[in-house]
């Protein structure tokens, strides 16, 4: 239902809350895709939102190479 | 090119339109007889292909672009200064999206219309002109200045995919499909309605008979004013009333006014020598008589005693006469033009309004039809445009003229004044004034102190049909709440004209409308041509006969526009003369003459906004199409332009229509022969519209159960357009396979609803199982769920702006947060390392999917950066959470960067369903149900080869809804089932029912559609035989899993602490007073104080029996004591109403006494 | 008085129904090429005149539809005059006081009334209008077509009305005006107010309307006095000879075709 305060999660009130575990920065590995010319490549953190190959600004982030079970019914 | 491109260009070439203009469509070949009969609705096809589905919004805006901006520069072409008197800058030319030094064709818009949808941006073309203007004594021409950007319509001729084939849509990722026709702004769709109002600049009679009286009225509207004027009887006198006049002039008066002194003129023009009419004239005589008017000068100073002045500041003081003057020549019935003091034409015009309300006294009928279609006229994207465009325009050259003359102003200037350089500053009140316009829907228009809300609608992308069904849409400027039928009520004059069956149910019924399938709406033509015309074609001018013989017997007037311009003894051979120009196409083909005999009038039509239809042309009772030109049609040789060009084809408006014999079919012209009949319907079907065409076997449904499918229609889950999967949206439904009907209609070919269809063919029991069925609850099919039956996927949109500060700080996304085993905390478990959402990951409820971060510092002042530029910038989480009860996967994330340079994420998430119970389902019938039970294959009945039913329906759903075109789709679709083919249930034709028996014989089924079952629970054979067979239904878009919706606890509002209102903010279910009403009755009232106050709104309050007024900590602060007071208990609700009553200088005052 | 700058031709109402009846042919002449049931009866030769010195001279037509045709006017003392820039035309003419005349209301007015007065407004043809008449000359016929430069309707204005109004409201302003003097002394301040906000205005139209102006620029025009020559006059009968008869006599032929002319006028 619609209401994440009831069940399993409550929303963190402050950043004390949420100090559990660490900050990952490592930006590395995410690889992102130009909308335009398709080109793969990876953006770090200071990074202007741009293709690298051809300086079109749309890009999309690419799909996770993580395993994704899919509940499939 | 790219891999992603690739796949588009890859695509098969399907040129929407070409496969229906093939030799060999429907299995007709070239060399095969060609029946005009049947084959003559070739023609629709033909005429969509030039006119395309949505060309009257495109027409509109191509004419505002092109013709229109051009005649508003010239209206306001000089800027001087008040100044330096030798400054002047003129404006010679406009062009919208190219320079003149480019090539022709050429297309300058900032970027493809799906990148702006992405990236937030308008899809716009810069506004170039060109001006001459004085620098110190020089002229200087500059051409090509950008005066601001102008949103383009999507499919115009300004934009980019205007003309493109389906290779090159595919690159622009935009689908061949779409009809365009809507604006692209800040990344959403917005569609300007047509609007329908009644017509400007004529007159309308309306009588009241219980008050007894008799009004013309005419709303003239030109470029600068609008006003209206009405000519109303009083007392069964004649009075002029105009807003701008403090009383009403008896109509006498004001003919003299203009000019027309002579008591015997007048009465020739009122009433001709009718002594009927002269005799109902004769008081007003009288009347002017006694205020002792007779001469112009007299009359004059009259009607200017009378004139409200409202006077600009600046403006000179008149006299009287003057005053009058003025009434008469430009504020009464102002869109006729006095020039070198002729009052002529107005005087005519004033008396031919008199002698419409005298015709109206003498006779009731001869009243006019408010609602009637020829007396409205449709408002397009392209005049909204124009108006809104002119008023930006005029600000934007005032502004400029009074930035110049400031600059003139100061004495000494080092260097020589460039007027251009000012001109660049305010380059953005027009794009931002447009933009503005058109995102929020207001119309603020100065110039006519109009303010018109909720002008643009965001163009709704359900489903193809939904999308389609808005761009044929007419919102009506009634009130809603008006309790009048006669807006509301179908008009007999709509036919062919607005469909006949989309309207929405409810409060708009009526008010709403749809345009049919062949229809256009015309824009603005030139009136000067028609006019010498006229005088062309034996129509004597109006300045040169005199009063008498004007309305003499046998002579016509002929008007144009709403003008009488002259008259003719002869109308019948003037407009037949006309009507052969027009073919032959010396006329613009939507020009529109038509005789009306009642009033002894020509009217000929050149204003835009008319609604008009192509109609074949009979001669002699034979139609002038012949089959030999429809083989040139079906070769390719024509186009639906050759057959206008060649007079064989000709558009009619309302009115015209109205002075013509129109046959339905071939046959019919034989049967008349007795009657002249002049034109031949090209294809019946077209009454309805785009939505109401869906509907197979229209004509044997109850007429409201189409109108009901009009409304679902547009509900229905399906597939929107080919780039569905490119698109962002708020929220978008997809079907995950969608089928093309089995029973066709010709409207869904045209339309190309089978390439983008929105459900399923289902095969349907028409029989009662389980109980679980009844109220329309529908019966479905497990393993049919499990197949594929109604799935559906819903995405969401989530926009997240990386925000820039004045202080030089930004909002930053950053990374998941691990614990001590390097796993992400259960809210981090969709984030990559880059803190989105991985595309694929499971977001559940409460998970974050994208974690930004704002600085602490953002509200900080830009001051004293210095120190804190160098350190560490210290950043709050606030992320984003995922919010629902089923949990949703990442489909896309997308990061680009907005038009004010700040970064822009959008994170697709997307649900797929499968039905369940409660989902909602509608056939093409209006006869919608919900999941009420999904039931195993195995316990649903099966016919002989094994079959069962994805659906079963209650037979109660016939009797009531007489939905009979549902039964012989069904018919249909099992006899194409059977025999292999798509059949066709086109509206007044089709596919006959006989002969879809007649294959149901053949391949060995009942005739009837009805087949034996046997139960799946016992396997023995049902009773009866059981109406069996495929029938399309449609998914709607409420499901359960977005209504579901219940709570115990949760959260209040803070200032009543009563729960809050509303699924979305977790509400909580109303006892409401009716309830509360059913518990007293009940005499369970303790029950009520329980539940209501003591468990849950109780308040602790502190009373002071002295004043009667609340206190705290014993204390009350009105008699300064504690001496009086009482803790008691009541409600919050009722101590915040005593609290409230008490700010607004009232004292409730509680009195408290024992109870035992 | 007599001022002659350019020939004024009075064609009294008889004489124009003539002509417009004979226009009607003309345009069904052009019409029989498109409808072939329609057929010719006879031709007649079309012959184009002018005046003889269209510097100095110009040709009008007067109508004067307030009086029937049955009780022409005879045209001995008239006097006209014309405002040229204003396009407006005055014709005085002496006023039968025998019939449907209240000589009661001669004493209110004063004896002034002796004559009635006509004006209209001259509406420019544009090159589009011509007069024509069929000349008979022996056998033969032709058609003579005069080109007209404008049209007008004469109506009667009753100035001697106006003129007491005026005299009336003169008085009562004069001693309105003496009555009390403050409220002159504010009127001139708030004009010199508003003259000086003129220059204010948003670009939206002049500071007096266009109907306004003209009436002014009417106003501020002098009359320009035209001599009145009757029909049977000499001058008028020669006139009217010339344009019947004189000119080139060079027979029209059409050089367009209907099609052609109904496009030049269409193009917008």
């Amino acid at each position: 239902m619609s209401s994440p305060q009831r069940e399993g999660f409550s929303i963190p009130a402050s950043i004390s809350h949420a100090a559990l575990g660490q900050v990952t920065n490592k930006s590395l590995g995410v690889r992102y895709n130009c909308a335009q010319c398709a080109a793969s490549f990876s953006l770090s953190k200071n990074d202007a939102i741009r293709c690298k190959e051809c300086g079109h600004r749309v890009i999309y982030k690419a799909r996770t190479r993580r395993v994704v079970q899919f509940e499939a019914r | 090119m790219s891999k992603r491109k690739a796949s588009h260009v890859e695509a098969e070439s399907d040129e929407a339109f070409q496969e229906l203009l093939q030799p060999t469509y429907k299995g007709k070949k070239l060399l095969d007889e060609i029946n005009t009969a049947e084959d003559k609705w070739n023609l629709l096809p033909a005429f969509l292909k030039v006119k395309g589905l949505v060309k009257q919004h495109l027409d509109s805006f191509n004419y505002f672009v092109d013709v229109d901006l051009k005649k508003i520069i010239r209206a306001n072409e000089l800027v001087l200064s008040d100044v330096d008197p030798e400054f002047y800058l003129k404006y010679l030319d406009i062009r919208v999206g190219h320079k003149s030094s480019s090539a022709p064709g050429t297309k300058e818009v900032i970027l493809p219309p799906h990148e702006c949808r992405l990236r937030d941006l308008t899809y716009s073309a810069p506004i170039y002109v060109d001006v001459e203007y004085t620098r110190g004594r020089k002229i200087i021409m500059h051409k090509d200045l950008e005066i601001g950007r102008m949103p383009v319509m999507l499919r115009s001729n300004k934009c980019i995919l205007d003309g493109i084939d389906e290779k090159q849509m595919a690159r622009f990722d935009e689908c061949p499909i779409d009809p365009g026709g809507y604006f692209v702004v800040n990344g959403t769709e917005k569609v300007i309605l047509v609007q329908e109002q009644l017509s400007k600049n004529r007159i309308i009679v309306e009588s009241d008979d219980k008050k007894g009286i008799v009004q013309a009225s005419v709303t003239s509207s030109t470029h600068e004013r609008k006003s209206k004027t009405y000519v109303i009887t009083k007392n069964d006198k004649i009075y002029l009333k105009h807003n701008s006049i403090g009383e009403d002039i008896p109509i006498v008066i004001v003919l003299k006014a203009a000019g027309i002194t002579s008591d015997l003129e007048i009465l020739q023009l009122v009433c001709g020598a009718d002594s009927n009419y002269q005799d109902l004239f004769v008081v007003n005589f009288e009347e002017a008589a006694k205020l002792q008017v007779f001469t112009q000068q007299q009359a004059l100073n009259y009607v200017g005693k009378r004139v409200k002045t409202i006077r600009r500041a600046g403006a000179p003081k008149l006299s009287q006469l003057q005053e009058g003057i003025e009434a008469i020549a430009t504020t009464i019935i102002a869109h006729i033009t006095v020039s070198d003091l002729q009052f002529r034409e107005k005087a005519l015009y004033i008396a031919t309004m008199a002698r419409r309300v005298i015709m109206t006294m003498h006779n009731p009928k001869m009243v006019d039809d408010r609602d009637y279609v020829g007396n409205k006229r449709l408002e397009l994207a392209g005049q909204l445009m124009s108006l809104l465009f002119e008023d930006l325009f005029k600000k934007f050259n005032s502004d400029f003229k009074a930035n110049i003359d400031k600059i003139l102003k100061k004495p000494s200037r080092t260097s020589e004044f460039d007027a251009l350089l000012s001109i660049n500053i305010h380059s953005n009140n027009i794009t931002m004034g447009l933009n503005r316009a058109i995102s929020t829907g207001n119309w603020s228009l100065k110039r006519f102190k109009m303010e018109r809300a909720g002008v643009t609608h965001v163009l709704s992308r359900l489903s193809y049909i939904s999308a389609l069904g808005m761009m044929t849409r007419i919102s009506s400027q009634f009130e809603k709440s008006r309790k009048v039928s006669g807006p509301r009520a179908l008009q007999p004059s709509q036919f062919g004209m607005l469909c006949t069956s989309d309207t929405p149910e409810g409060e708009a019924c009526g008010l709403v409308k749809n345009l049919a399938l062949m229809t256009h709406i015309t824009t603005d033509d030139e009136e000067l041509p028609i006019r010498k015309l006229c005088y062309v074609l034996g129509c004597e001018d109006i300045l040169g006969i005199d009063s008498a013989t004007l309305h003499a017997p046998g002579n016509f007037g002929i008007f144009l526009n709403g003008t009488l311009v002259g008259s003719s003894r002869f109308p019948a051979k003037f407009v037949n003369d006309f009507r052969q120009l027009r073919r032959t196409g010396k006329v613009s083909e939507f020009v529109s003459i038509y005789t009306n005999t009642h009033q002894r009038a020509v009217h000929i039509a050149t204003d835009g906004g008319r609604i008009c239809r192509p109609l074949i042309i009979v001669e002699n009772n034979i139609p002038r199409v012949k089959a030999h030109h429809l083989f040139k049609l079906q070769n390719g040789d024509w186009d639906f332009d050759d057959f206008l060009s060649h007079g064989l084809v000709e558009y009619l408006d309302v009115n015209e229509e109205n002075d013509s014999l129109i046959a339905l079919y071939e046959k019919d012209l034989e049967e008349n022969a007795a009657n002249q009949v002049t034109h031949l319907e090209i294809e019946p079907f077209t009454v309805l519209g785009a939505v109401a065409g869906l509907i197979p076997y229209p004509h044997h449904n109850q007429s409201p159960r189409n109108t009901y499918q009009c409304a679902m229609g547009k509900q229905a889950i399906g597939a929107i357009a080919y780039n569905q999967f490119r698109r962002i949206d708020t929220l978008l439904y997809f079907m995950v396979y969608p089928q093309q009907p089995m029973v066709k209609t010709k409207t869904i070919e045209l339309i190309e609803y089978d390439k983008l269809p929105a459900g399923q063919n289902a095969t349907v029991a028409v029989m009662s199982y389980s109980g679980y069925d009844i109220e329309d609850a529908l019966v479905l099919n497990k393993s049919s769920i499990d197949r594929g039956f109604g799935r559906c996927q819903v995405v969401r949109k989530n926009t997240i702006q990386l925000k820039r500060y004045p202080n030089h700080t930004k909002d930053i996304v950053s990374g998941m947060r691990v614990d001590e085993e390097g796993n992400a905390i259960f809210p981090h478990k969709a984030l990559g390392p880059d803190g989105l959402g991985e595309i694929g990951a499971r977001v559940e409820n409460g998970q974050v999917y994208v974690n930004k971060c704002v600085p602490t510092n953002a509200g900080e002042s830009v001051l004293g950066h210095n120190e804190q530029a160098q350190q560490a910038e210290s950043h709050r989480e606030t992320p984003a959470y995922y919010k629902g009860p089923e949990p949703s996967y990442v489909d896309q994330v997308m990061m680009s960067v907005s038009d004010n340079d700040q970064a822009l994420i959008k994170v697709l998430l997307r649900q797929t369903r499968r039905p369940e119970l409660g989902d909602k389902f509608s056939s093409r019938h209006g006869q919608k149900g919900v999941c009420g039970i999904i039931v195993q294959q195995e316990d649903l009945p099966f016919n002989d080869q094994g079959i069962s039913p994805d659906i079963i329906m209650n037979p109660h759903g016939f009797p009531s809804r007489m939905t009979v075109g549902k039964m012989i789709e069904l018919i249909s679709g099992k006899a194409g089932v059977l025999n292999g083919s798509l059949e066709y249930g086109t509206c007044f034709g089709g596919s006959k029912l006989e002969d879809m028996s007649k294959i149901l014989v053949e391949k060995g089924f009942s005739y009837s559609g009805k087949d034996m079952l046997y139960s799946g629970i016992t396997g023995e054979c049902l009773q009866a035989y059981i109406f069996f067979g495929p029938i399309y239904y449609q998914k709607l878009k409420h499901m359960v899993l977005d209504k579901m919706h219940a709570r115990a606890r949760g959260p209040r509002a803070v200032l009543t602490r009563q729960p809050t209102e509303g699924r979305s903010r977790d509400g909580g279910l109303r006892l409401g007073e009716m309830e509360r009403d059913c518990v007293i009755a009940y005499g369970a009232s303790q029950l009520l104080l329980e539940r209501l106050m003591i468990s849950s709104d109780a308040f602790e309050v502190d009373i002071c029996n002295n004043c009667g007024l609340m206190g705290y900590n014993s204390w009350c602060t009105t008699c300064k004591s504690s001496e009086h007071i009482i803790k008691m208990t009541i409600p919050y609700a009722a101590k915040l109403l005593f609290q409230e009553l008490i700010s607004m200088n009232i004292a409730p005052r509680l009195k408290l006494g024992d109870v035992f | 008085m007599v001022k002659q700058e350019k020939g004024l031709l009075f064609v009294d109402e008889e004489d124009e129904r003539v002509y417009d009846k004979e226009e009607s042919p003309y345009y069904q002449e052009d019409e029989q090429e498109e409808i072939p049931d329609d057929p010719i009866i006879d031709s007649i030769p079309l012959v184009m005149n002018t005046l003889s010195s269209r510097s100095t001279q110009s040709l009008h037509v007067l109508q004067y539809p307030g009086r029937p045709k049955t009780r022409p006017l005879d045209q001995e003392e008239y006097r006209a005059a014309v405002k040229e820039e204003s396009n407006y035309l005055e014709v005085r003419l002496p006023l039968d006081t025998n019939k449907f005349f209240n000589a009661n209301k001669v004493e209110e007015w004063g004896e002034t009334i002796g004559e009635q007065t006509l004006n209209g407004v001259l509406d420019k043809t544009d090159g589009g209008y011509y007069v024509g008449q069929i000349v008979k000359d022996g056998d033969s016929r032709k058609i003579v077509l005069v080109p007209v430069d404008s049209t007008t309707q004469l109506r009667p204005s009753f100035k001697y009305i106006d003129d007491i109004d005026q005299m009336a409201q003169t008085q009562r302003r004069a001693e309105a005006s003496e009555a009390n003097k403050n409220t002159n002394f504010q009127i001139l301040q708030s004009s010199a107010k508003s003259s000086s906000q003129i220059t204010n205005t948003e670009g939206f139209g002049n500071a007096l309307g266009e109907s306004l102006r003209h009436v002014k620029k009417f106003d501020e025009e002098e009359w320009s006095h035209l001599k009145w020559t009757p029909t049977q006059d000499e001058l008028a009968q020669t006139t009217k000879e010339q344009l019947r008869n004189g000119g080139d006599g060079v027979e029209l032929t059409t050089a367009t075709t209907f099609g052609d002319y109904i496009n030049e006028l269409t193009r917008a």
